[in-house]
């Protein structure tokens, strides 16, 4: 298993036992761990601290973990959220992976279904990140383009919505493939999807 | 058999000649008619030839009676009237077995009809057969009735149990020496009474009815049938022996009946008393090992609404447990193990382990099959270990449990698992109540005071949801009474019943608002009870 770099994870869980069990473990994969035992403590934590994952327990008092998925999904830049769930929780940790969790994993935990969740987690959060940073470099016009890109309309159609030839359409789609790093256009398609841009 | 049973007779009959009225030579005893009754009895019909024919020979042997014509009518209309009572009466002599007051009555009757039927025959006869006057004749009537009431009385209900008489045996076999002795007692008593002319028979006849009395209440019918006939033939043997005239053992045989009357009588009652009181005992039994097994369906089902609390209860410290032990391995895996971080995953594995071990017997604890034992128990213990029980299932209610007055608090006189579900139900309710309601401020508080009433604590368990409805009170503690779909309504009014059987008490506190407040009192164990007070 390659050894990642020092990243941090945020445990929030109302039962002591679990979360230091789960520090103790996952220190043993190098990961920096952060305890909390309620909600309301880890939106505190994030005023100050950046994890690059949350491992949030589905059930707890107060605010329990749905509830908080929600909260997170409304803040612009959130880290990756995984859900711990357990027996018979699974309804509750699917609508949470429909809020925007991404992913959900049962109690009693498996390490290392755990560790590879949170990798890929936190892979695919930075590959996002990556995303959003490159389309912020694009023109105001290539965003324009992009847009109408991502909701399926043709060169053509782009030519007649924004009154231009369609050989400056191409010109404008060359270099949007380009500055996102697409080498085809289903991965400019994901790219575009993974910003929302399919929907207004 | 027959001739073994014409011998009997004959010989019955024949001791029955001690006393005979010369006038009328009617016989004021006459043990025989009892005889022939059970046989009939026992037999059926087709003895009565053999009775009547049998009779005839002892009439023309020691009675002679007229001609023998009239003599074998005479004979042939005493048996065909015993014969005929005890047919019709069969069902009142079998009921006899299983003696009560009514049988006892009944047979009394059928022996009374008996006894008429045959003298009404006997005089009408003797109209024919002789040229006795109307007086003579009646008083013939009378001897004779007397003589086979007597005899019908004394001795059928001994005989109709042949050819089982083990009832009887068991009361003279493996008889104490309490029964020999009013045996002893009933026997002297009869020499004393009618043993010495100058005593006034009549007077002193009632001393006879201490040991019959005593006897019959000692062993019931059987006892008073037994101590009857030996009262009988006691007085018989006496009398005959101090040669008393024929006329005063007629009179006295009055006396004899109304003694067997009543010892019967008394008897068949207290068999009947005894018989309904075993019958209350084994339902009482019954009642009480239903009212147990329906505490432990309670529990049961206070169980099984806790199952999912509780494999999340167990679930939690197992996967904890786990995770230690994971990191364990993977600690020692590396090239240098840091030795106070594997101690304390070992430390906190195991503490988790253990804590999952104390949900399992907690749990096997409260479900196994509770005994009625009461014993001394710390209160403290009992009803903090209940609310581990429902801790973790109000916590995913969102419920704040708060506890106030819970250490140290006396000892107390209970069962652990009865009191147990006692809390638990009301816990469970006001879980319930504020759950439906969908309560905004979720808490129960369980509380334990001193009481007014000396020498008990009180316990309270208080909610803040919507309270009970006024209409709900009046049947509050009703069972099979609930507002829950689920709900069988037995939980209060079981707790009820486990709270009075511990000597307190079980209310709703309706002056209580907003919220509900149940209250429940239960006795101090008598060491604690100074202390408590002050």
């Amino acid at each position: 298993m390659k050894k990642p770099a020092k990243h941090s994870i945020m445990i929030v869980d109302d039962e002591t036992a679990i979360r230091n069990s789960l520090a103790s473990l996952l220190s043993t994969y190098g990961f920096e761990t952060h305890t909390l035992a309620s909600v309301e403590a880890m939106l505190n934590a994030l005023q100050v601290s950046h994890p690059s994952c949350i491992l949030l327990d589905v059930r707890m008092p107060g605010i329990d973990g749905l509830q908080a998925q929600k909260l997170l999904a409304e803040q612009d830049v959130s880290p990756p959220v995984i859900m711990m769930s357990g027996h018979g929780d699974i309804a509750m940790a699917v609508a949470a992976i429909k809020h925007g969790a991404s992913d959900f994993i049962e109690k009693p935990i498996d390490d290392e279904k755990l560790v590879a969740a949170i990798e890929l987690a936190i892979e695919k959060h930075s590959q996002k990140a990556g995303v959003a940073q490159r389309y912020a470099s694009l023109s105001p016009r290539e965003k324009v383009i992009a847009g109408l890109v991502a909701k399926g309309y043709s060169t053509l159609a782009i030519a007649a919505e924004l009154g231009i030839s369609n050989r400056t359409v191409d010109h404008h789609r060359a270099n949007l493939s380009a500055k996102m790093q697409a080498t085809s256009l289903p991965q400019l398609m994901g790219f575009l999807f993974e910003l929302n841009l399919h929907v207004d | 058999m027959v001739v073994t049973f014409v011998l009997i007779y004959m010989t019955t009959y024949w001791l029955s000649d001690v006393f005979r009225l010369p006038e009328t030579g009617s016989t004021p005893w006459n043990p025989e008619a009892g005889l022939a009754m059970a046989a009939i009895y026992i037999a059926g019909l087709r003895m009565l030839p053999v009775l009547a024919i049998t009779h005839f020979l002892c009439l023309m042997l020691w009675a002679p009676y007229s001609t023998p014509f009239w003599t074998a009518l005479l004979a042939a209309a005493h048996m065909a009237a015993l014969a005929g009572i005890t047919q019709a009466g069969h069902r009142a002599l079998a009921d006899l077995g299983t003696p009560t007051t009514h049988a006892a009555t009944r047979f009394v009757a059928v022996a009374f009809l008996a006894t008429i039927a045959s003298a009404t025959l006997q005089m009408l006869i003797s109209t024919f057969a002789t040229d006795w006057s109307l007086l003579k004749i009646l008083r013939f009537g009378m001897t004779v009735s007397v003589g086979n009431m007597v005899g019908i009385v004394t001795l059928l209900p001994v005989l109709r149990g042949y050819p089982d008489f083990k009832r009887l045996s068991t009361i003279l076999i493996p008889a104490n020496s309490l029964t020999w002795l009013l045996f002893a007692m009933l026997l002297l008593t009869c020499v004393l009474v009618f043993g010495f002319e100058s005593l006034n028979q009549f007077k002193f006849f009632y001393l006879v009815f201490v040991p019959v009395i005593a006897l019959a209440m000692l062993h019931g019918m059987a006892g008073g049938a037994i101590s009857a006939l030996a009262a009988s033939i006691s007085m018989i043997a006496v009398l005959a022996l101090r040669n008393y005239g024929a006329t005063d053992v007629a009179e006295l045989q009055f006396l004899m009946i109304v003694l067997a009357i009543t010892a019967l009588l008394l008897g068949a009652t207290i068999d009947e008393r005894l018989r309904v009181h075993s019958e209350n005992v084994a339902y009482l039994i019954r009642l009480r090992e239903s009212e147990e097994a329906l505490l432990r369906a309670s529990r049961i089902s206070l169980a099984s609404e806790m199952a999912a609390a509780v494999s999340h209860e167990l679930a939690q410290p197992l996967s904890a447990a786990r995770s230690h032990i994971r990191a364990l391995r993977r600690r020692l895996a590396q090239p240098k193990p840091n030795k106070q971080q594997l101690l304390s995953d070992i430390d906190a594995a195991v503490n988790q382990i253990d804590a999952a071990g104390t949900t399992i017997r907690n749990t096997r604890d409260f479900l196994r099959r509770g005994d009625n034992e009461k014993v001394s128990l710390k209160l403290a213990q009992v009803l903090q270990s209940s609310l581990e029980l429902v801790r973790p299932e109000l916590r995913r209610s969102n419920i704040q449990i708060e506890e106030r007055g819970l250490a140290n608090l006396p000892e107390v006189i209970g069962n652990r698992t009865q009191i147990t579900q006692v809390l638990l139900n009301l816990v469970r309710n006001a879980r319930d109540a504020m759950v439906d309601a969908d309560s905004a401020r979720r808490s129960i508080e369980v509380a334990a005071s001193a009481t007014m009433r000396p020498g008990f604590v009180e316990i309270s368990v208080t909610d803040s949801g919507p309270g009970v409805a006024a209409d709900v009170v009046p049947h509050l503690f009703s069972p099979l009474q609930s507002n829950k779909p689920e709900g069988l309504g037995l939980g209060l009014s079981l707790s009820s019943s486990i709270v009075l059987a511990h000597g307190g008490s079980l209310w709703h506190d309706a002056a209580f608002s907003p919220g509900a407040r149940f209250v429940f009192t239960l006795p101090l164990a008598v060491d604690q009870r100074t202390e408590m007070q002050q």
